[in-house]
């Protein structure tokens, strides 16, 4: 039997399916599907009574459609296809069905037929024989049941199905066609994979935790190091240099001591004194060398770092924002690259240089008594057994200071912004207790830290006190004792190292904290920077000009799956053409329009521009050909001026009045003082919502896009406003293909047609003559409606 | 008044004679005339004024008639000439007064308000500012600084300043 390739289905995988099935189901396929090919395979995870198995089967061959299920009469159910006239998938709680609708006319014996000549040669017996759970006499079955897992799977089957179903059913008569169920729960649905693992991803995250920890961050991280290597060198070898030198002094000691003062030889004196006035003066210098060259490298590297931050937060999709509040981006950009600074450069030098003075005193120790420095070391493995414990525990800890802390700046970023509302609802004293609240939780936190810190680093200290007492208590009975040839000068090198190796220990424990810390900033960091940006695969094409021809085919979206917001749109948008579209809140009119300006991408069908489907263009190309006219007009701090030329910063002066005048707003911005230079935001500059919004007309027309949105553009102002921008936006549309959401209907007079809008579907498309005359029509009543609140007013 | 959904109307430099009347009872006079030398319009007490006074004082000069209807719009003040230009540059300058820092001598902050002291191409002047904000950078070191009372001040290059007002402005830009 040859298996063929099909639809999205590798042939590997079908393969595969059919080679886990059991021998007798093989057996039975065969013997089923003759020599025809199978182009589907699916094993259910459960059967049509509900029970989990692995022994339902789906099969679609060229010509039929097979299911092995125990809930079909002898376990089997054979069907032609050109019985069929449609299929579609039910989704129920938690599981689905593929139901089938036969011919009208079938009789209910012909839809057994092939099964029968096969299995059963007693035709007659079998007609009249009802299933007992599925009945197959009636016009629709469902045939084959299967759990949400299975959801993609079957979607792919389906349209196939359903493709092949619709030549044959086109001569018939269609009642019955996949309707927005399918679309509900399309094929489309993009569970998050991990691109090197395979795993299924954590919901609403871009990075694998798995594959995280293995990529090394710190050697990621020092790829941002990597660009000054030079500078990096030259740090490293001056703080090498330094702790090397810091390991000199204690030597002298034992000249001191052994020579100088029994034989009170001032020569000798003078001499070291010169020596280590040297040796002093030299690690001043190399000190203050590498200070520098650590501040430079830091701060070089965090700058770019935090560079590619921003820049990877700017192209981030619109989704990526859905999901986040804006206080936790900006703590991205600020605080974590911060913290990794401080890891890339103190961090790491750090602890080369604890770790060089750890195997510098431990070399010189060892070379004057061996015997003596191990008994100094015997508290080492209980300080790092300690340590390592400790910063497990710390990592934890810190992690939670860093949620309780964004949860607080969460807080700030929803209230500020939104003070108008919360003033108006008297809610300032139930903001501050939700404040208070967090902040309190920050408390917690870091005294949950202070607590465990307070207990840990007495207690290391102790212990490595008690090992200098060792050394002190040993040596010092070597020393009265003369075992050893220890001499006191010996001793004190000795005892001044021993305290000297517990420091870089301690520190490097210290250390620790700063360093996990840091790691968990690294972690989060990258995973922005790993989150795809839009548009990131693709380098589309640019078109040489646009005529603003836009279409809609078979256009659906969800933004998670099983709750569409658009559904099965067909629109074909003439260039130069007005477009209104209409309908009641929540009916999918925003959504349409982010979906021209590509904020999102169709999760079915396709949009075309001008014949190209949106995907395949340049992102910036569409973009810079769309202009947008939004309900709350957003200007940025900065001049008038700037803000008219915001989508064009080349404008010349002259082309920025020209549209100030178009839009109806070069008037009141020479009444400011400042003209066009007037900064926006700027004490003494309140601007209205329609004096803002004139601007962001003017905007538009300085950008001169081909094709225009306009979303609800005149609803926040009153109507004296509305009339000079609907002059305004009447001049602007003028050549260009709009498309305008507006609430009040009258404003959509203009419009070549209206698109009625109905819970994400298409409900009608006329003039407004056409669609007023509809008796019943969705828009006539949508008219009625307003123009009734409108006399009530009055009243 | 700009009339809602007038286009921008250049006037030639060539065809206009900006005068002021010996009594100076007027204000500043316009008179436009027709390429053959006749007069066309005439206008008293016209009013000027640029539309962008900080970037671009020179450029894109609106007149108005004295009901504020606009007349014109004049691309760049260096395209007049003679009376023209000095009666214009007069008038400019009386509308827009933003003395140049030369010198800053003290700034300090007590009890939420920042005191300058400061000596301007206008002569000495000290005057409160109520927060940083009111130091605004137009970019390439230069700022405006706006005092309390709306009045405003220019600092055209900040590496021009000396060191020690260098020093005192760093701290508040």
């Amino acid at each position: 039997m040859i298996f063929l390739l099909s639809g999205l289905t590798t042939p590997e995988s079908v393969q595969a399916d059919l080679e886990q099935a059991p021998e007798t189901v093989r057996d039975r396929l065969q013997m089923l599907a003759g020599t025809k090919e199978v182009i589907y395979s699916v094993n259910s995870d459960m059967n049509l009574l509900g029970t989990y198995t692995d022994e339902s089967w789906l099969f679609i061959t060229e010509d039929k459609l097979i299911v092995f299920d125990s809930g079909h009469q002898d376990g089997s159910l054979v069907v032609h296809l050109n019985q069929l006239t449609g299929a579609r998938i039910r989704q129920l709680y938690g599981n689905s069905v593929l139901e089938l609708r036969f011919m009208e006319d079938a009789p209910a014996d012909m839809l057994l037929q092939v099964a029968q000549t096969i299995d059963e040669p007693d035709a007659e017996t079998e007609a009249s024989a009802d299933l007992d759970d599925v009945p197959l006499t009636g016009p629709s079955a469902d045939v084959f049941r299967f759990s949400r897992t299975l959801d993609d799977q079957m979607d792919e089957v389906l349209q196939d199905l359903t493709h092949r179903l619709i030549p044959t059913a086109q001569d018939k008569e269609v009642d019955w066609q996949p309707e927005a169920d399918t679309d509900l729960f399309g094929s489309n649905k993009r569970k998050g994979i991990c691109r090197s693992c395979g795993r299924v991803l954590p919901p609403g995250q871009s990075v694998c935790p798995r594959c995280m920890d293995r990529r090394r961050l710190l050697g990621r991280a020092f790829q941002y190091v990597l660009p000054y290597k030079w500078l990096f060198i030259g740090n490293f070898l001056s703080t090498v240099m330094v702790t090397m030198l810091g390991l000199v002094p204690p030597l002298f000691t034992t000249v001191l001591l052994d020579r100088v003062f029994p034989n009170n030889d001032m020569r000798l004196l003078i001499i070291t004194l010169v020596s280590l006035a040297g040796v002093y003066f030299f690690q001043s210098l190399l000190n203050s060398t590498h200070i520098y060259l650590q501040q430079l490298l830091g701060n070089r590297v965090v700058v770019n770092l935090r560079t590619d931050v921003y820049r990877h937060v700017q192209r981030l999709t619109l989704k990526f924002y859905d999901k986040r509040q804006t206080g936790w981006i900006m703590s991205r950009v600020t605080n974590d690259t911060s913290y990794l600074q401080s890891f890339l450069v103190n961090g790491l030098q750090d602890i080369v240089i604890q770790v060089f003075t750890l195997v510098g005193i431990a070399v010189i120790m060892f070379s004057i008594n061996w015997k003596l420095a191990l008994l100094a070391l015997l508290p080492t493995p209980i300080v790092s057994y300690a340590t390592t414990k400790f910063s497990r525990r710390m990592h934890k800890v810190y992690h939670r200071i860093w949620r309780r802390v964004s949860n607080m700046h969460a807080v700030l970023g929803d209230t500020i912004p939104g003070i108008r509302v919360v003033k108006a609802f008297n809610r300032e004293d139930e903001e501050v207790a939700k404040f208070v609240e967090k902040n309190e939780e920050v408390f917690n936190e870091n005294i949950r830290a202070a607590r465990v810190s307070s207990v840990f680093f007495p207690a290391m200290g102790f212990t490595t006190q008690l090992g200098g007492l060792l050394v002190w208590g040993i040596g010092g009975y070597q020393v009265i004792q003369g075992i050893g040839g220890l001499s006191v000068g010996v001793l004190m090198a000795f005892i001044n190292y021993t305290w000297r190796f517990y420091a870089p220990i301690q520190a490097l424990s210290r250390l620790s904290e700063q360093l996990q810390g840091a790691t968990t900033a690294a972690e989060r960091l990258f995973e922005i920077l790993d989150t795809p940006i839009e548009a990131e695969d693709e380098k589309g094409t640019a078109l040489p000009e646009i005529k603003g021809h836009i279409r809609f085919e078979d256009v659906s979206f969800y933004y998670e799956k099983g709750d569409p917001v658009l559904q099965r749109i067909d629109l074909d948008i003439q260039p130069g053409e007005m477009i209104g579209l209409v309908g009641s809140s929540g009916s999918g009119k925003t959504t349409l329009i982010n979906l021209i300006a590509r904020f999102y991408d169709v999760s079915e069908g396709r949009i075309l521009l001008d014949g190209h489907d949106l995907r395949d263009l340049d992102l910036a190309f569409l973009r810079n050909h769309i202009g947008m006219v939004l309900q709350e007009p957003f200007l940025f701090h900065g001049t008038i001026a700037e803000n008219i030329a915001y989508g064009r910063p080349e404008a010349g002066l002259d082309e920025i009045v020209e549209a100030a005048m178009m839009a109806n707003a070069h008037g009141f911005i020479m009444e400011l003082p400042d003209g066009y230079d007037t900064r926006i935001g700027e004490r003494g500059v309140g601007l209205s919502g329609g004096q803002k919004q004139r601007i962001s007309i003017a905007r538009a027309i300085l950008k001169n896009p081909r094709i225009l949105i306009l979303d609800e553009a005149t609803s926040a102002v009153d109507t004296e406003t509305e009339k000079l921008i609907q002059q305004a936006i009447d001049r602007l549309i003028q050549g260009r293909t709009t498309i305008a959401i507006a609430h009040r209907l009258s404003t959509l007079q203009n419009a070549s047609r209206l698109v009625v809008l109905q819970d994400g579907k298409v409900a009608e498309v006329g003039t407004h003559e056409e669609l007023l005359q509809k008796e019943d029509g969705v828009f006539a009543r949508l008219v009625q409606l307003q123009s009734e609140v409108a006399r009530s007013r009055l009243v | 008044m700009y009339r809602a959904g007038q286009q921008m109307q250049l006037l030639d430099p060539k065809t206009l004679k900006l005068y002021k009347e010996a009594q100076k009872t007027e204000g500043l006079c316009l008179m436009v005339q027709g390429s053959d030398g006749t007069v066309q319009g005439e206008y008293t007490d016209v009013r000027v004024h640029q539309m962008f006074p900080l970037t671009r004082p020179n450029e894109l000069i609106t007149i108005c008639d004295k009901d504020d209807n606009e007349l014109g719009v004049i691309a760049n003040l260096a395209e007049l000439e003679g009376e023209s230009l000095a009666v214009l540059s007069e008038e400019l300058e009386l509308n827009y007064f933003i003395p140049k820092i030369r010198k800053i001598l003290e700034i300090k902050e007590e009890f939420g308000v920042i005191r300058w002291r400061v000596e301007t191409d206008k002569g000495p002047r000290s005057f409160e500012v109520r927060s940083r904000h009111d130091i605004r950078s137009l970019g390439g070191g230069r700022f405006i600084v706006r005092d309390m009372d709306g009045n405003r001040y220019d600092i055209s290059n900040m590496s021009a300043l000396d060191a020690e007002s260098r020093s005192l402005l760093e701290l508040e830009v």
